[in-house]
């Protein structure tokens, strides 16, 4: 079983790799080939994503959420599955290279460092874990998937503005569809990271017996839900432009990466599972 | 029978000279009538647009036919036959059904891989055909021209992107805006571009169009026409905060709407973006107002750059669009072999004698030795007195019958004798 497993788990970024490349002939060349199987390729993958995630979690008996490593391949995951549900919904497809990018370089981190153990900290065989983690998760990734809508959204209004009809101009949809996607993918983050943020309240208050923890995760946590929130709804508030919120969006995103990076690198806590 | 073509276009002529061939589809069926009397011709149609008039024939003896047709051209223009000559191209056979595929797919219109024209060699097509003048040869040769051009259209991107500077300026606002509906669009000038961009924009469904022109009762015509709102052009920019999209097409000698009228229209409109498109000569708009963060303001020249790109990317799909010619021109080349006589006795004879051979073998163990020779003889008997009548038929549709290619044509399709071939 566990040559299974880590068959699945090197061959995973090989597919995403494949259907990336896909997506990006159908992106930069139009070509019918990619456009007829590069969506096809992308459920395999995700099927295949799943599959390999489930027979982690059953084989060594935990949340497959235990270390980095880990949580970058559920991230990848849940990514690419919102991307689907959002390719699926506005019928657009050649945003798809710019999400693969992403995905394909998270699961290949994934594959490079993950180590199969059986020995894990009794915390997370807890089952409120699986729901505070699985909604962290999905709030993290549907701020990813945010940020880059964003960025795709600055690209296209920059090339409009200084009138470059390139590749980007041509290929990209409206800047109204992305902005619509960037707000979409950040509420399903914002939603997620809420639920995460009270379920973590709830089960802190069962272990520590206090609502207020100043773990450094929770703080970036709250800091990243005011960002988000800002952008949510000050948004509509104040009026800002789209190209507002989507700077508001790609700072959001690059405050979380560098928050978690400094928070791992420099910082134990409870967080860390020691 | 032999497929020919006599034509003039926007390479070979001068407007001056299409202008005197060009043929109203009302004058199209006198035109055919003309051609009929001509001897040796048995099928006939006029595609007739502004840039091209171009006569398909089909004649058994090719003979003098180009130069009567040629003829009965300079009757109806008035221009001496001499002359005319200079400005007509013609060509026989494949080459002839190489030039029709390619006017059908759009590779031989002045605006690279325009629709229009495939329409229009359909209505010349309908009244051909309304005036009994099409057969089995133009009926296979036209629809199967409807099917290149149908194909180069949807599998090249021979059609793909605004090739017009009016259209430019729609495929801009689509980039901006996802759903023209709900977007309202003010029109300075009632121009040419202008109304022709207005009128992109109604085809798009644009929501609110409102149209303001110096000469008030213009602009009153022009949004009757386009379901529109004429407004007093003193007043325009009372609505500059209330729509999305600013077209100004009036070519006034000072900028007509300045940075600071943008401002105040933005202070109470708040962060949605707003396009503005200048195609005015000399400019209508300030080009400071770009500078504006909600404001995309896009000139004549970068909707130009627009154009100059998409045609540009329909000229690459050149090589795509020949090979599917080729590839039809080839398809319809079998289909008109087959319709000679030989072929299709002996495909016809096969067919049935690979049926008995089918049955013979699929009874083969329910049989003695002798019984099956038996059978094989009768067989072979009853296959040759069915054949008898339809092979003596078949010859007399070879010998000048009048509607022998066509019945030829149903022998074949009856009998599936053409997939055979294929």
């Amino acid at each position: 079983m566990e040559f299974v497993i880590s068959f699945l788990n090197t061959i995973l970024p090989v597919l995403y790799f494949v259907t990336t490349y896909l997506y990006g002939m159908y992106f930069f060349r139009d070509d019918p080939f990619a456009e007829k199987y590069m969506s096809p390729m992308l459920k395999v993958t995700v099927s295949i994503h799943l599959i390999e995630i489930v027979l982690r979690g059953i084989y060594f008996s935990h949340y497959p959420l235990a270390s980095i490593a880990e949580a970058f391949s559920v991230i990848a995951l849940a990514a690419v599955s919102i991307y689907i549900y959002l390719e699926f919904r506005l019928k657009v497809k050649t945003t798809g290279y710019f999400i693969l990018v992403f995905v394909f370089f998270m699961q290949l981190f994934s594959s490079a460092f993950i180590s199969f153990t059986h020995d894990i900290p009794d915390i997370l065989h807890n089952p409120l874990f699986s729901f505070h983690s699985s909604a962290a998760v999905l709030g993290y990734s549907g701020f990813a998937i945010s940020f880059l809508y964003s960025l795709m959204y600055l690209l296209l209004f920059h090339d409009i503005k200084t009138r470059r009809f390139g590749v980007i101009y041509s290929r990209l949809p409206s800047l109204e569809v992305l902005s619509g996607l960037n707000y979409n993918s950040a509420l399903i983050g914002f939603s997620c990271l809420s639920l995460a943020i009270v379920i973590g309240t709830f089960w802190s208050h069962k272990i520590f017996g206090s609502l207020v923890n100043l773990d450094p995760k929770i703080l970036v946590a709250y800091a990243t839900w005011i960002i988000y929130g800002l952008e949510l709804f000050g948004g509509k508030i104040f009026q800002w432009s789209n190209k507002r919120l989507a700077y508001l969006s790609v700072s959001g995103f690059v405050f979380i990466l560098f928050s978690m990076v400094a928070v791992n690198l420099f910082l134990t806590s409870f967080h860390e599972f020691k | 029978m032999e497929i020919i073509l006599l034509g003039t276009n926007h390479r070979t002529a001068e407007v001056k000279f299409r202008e005197q061939l060009a043929l109203s589809s009302d004058d199209v069926p006198s035109a055919l009538e003309e051609i009929k009397k001509i001897p040796g011709i048995q099928e006939g149609i006029i595609v007739s647009t502004c840039n091209r008039t171009e006569v398909y024939t089909v004649a058994s003896e090719p003979g003098k036919i180009v130069s009567s047709i040629e003829n009965m051209f300079a009757r109806i223009s008035g221009i001496e036959p001499e002359e005319s000559r200079r400005y007509f191209y013609n060509a026989r056979g494949q080459e002839a059904i190489h030039h029709l595929f390619r006017v059908t797919s759009g590779l031989d219109s002045m605006i690279l891989g325009e629709p229009q024209i495939l329409g229009q060699v359909k209505d010349a097509y309908r009244i051909a055909n309304e005036n009994n003048f099409t057969g089995i040869m133009l009926n296979r040769l036209l629809n199967h021209s409807f099917t290149v051009g149908k194909r180069v259209r949807s599998e090249t991107a021979l059609g793909a992107g605004a090739v017009s500077v009016a259209y430019a300026a729609v495929e801009l606002a689509q980039k901006i805006f996802r759903d023209l509906s709900r977007r309202s669009v003010l029109l300075i000038g009632a121009g040419e571009t202008g109304e022709l961009t207005a009128r992109h924009l109604r085809e798009k469904g644009i929501g609110r169009l409102f149209i303001a022109n110096r000469t008030h009762q213009k602009a009153e015509n022009l949004a009757a026409d386009l379901q529109g709102k004429a407004i007093e052009f003193s007043q325009m920019r009372e609505i500059f905060h209330d729509v999305d999209i600013i077209v100004g097409a009036a070519s006034a000698p000072d900028y007509l709407v300045s940075l600071a009228d943008i401002e105040k229209a933005i202070s109470k409109r708040g962060a949605r973006p707003l396009f503005m498109i200048d195609i005015g000569v000399p400019r209508d708009f300030d080009p400071q107002i770009n500078k504006l963060e909600s404001v995309f303001l896009h000139d004549i020249d970068a909707l130009q750059q627009i154009v100059d790109l998409n045609l540009e990317k329909r000229r690459l799909e050149i090589p795509k669009a020949e090979a599917i010619i080729s590839e039809e021109i080839r398809n319809f080349l079998e289909w008109k072999e087959g319709l000679r006589i030989a072929p299709t006795i002996v495909s016809l004879r096969q067919k049935l004698e690979d049926i008995r051979q089918a049955e013979l073998k699929k009874n083969r163990n329910k049989l003695s030795e002798s019984e099956f020779e038996k059978a094989d003889l009768i067989s072979r008997a009853i296959l040759n007195k069915i054949l008898h009548m339809p092979t003596v038929q078949l010859k007399k549709f070879g010998n000048g019958h009048p509607e022998g290619l066509l019945r030829l044509d149903v022998v074949r399709e009856i009998f599936g004798l053409e997939e055979d071939d294929e």
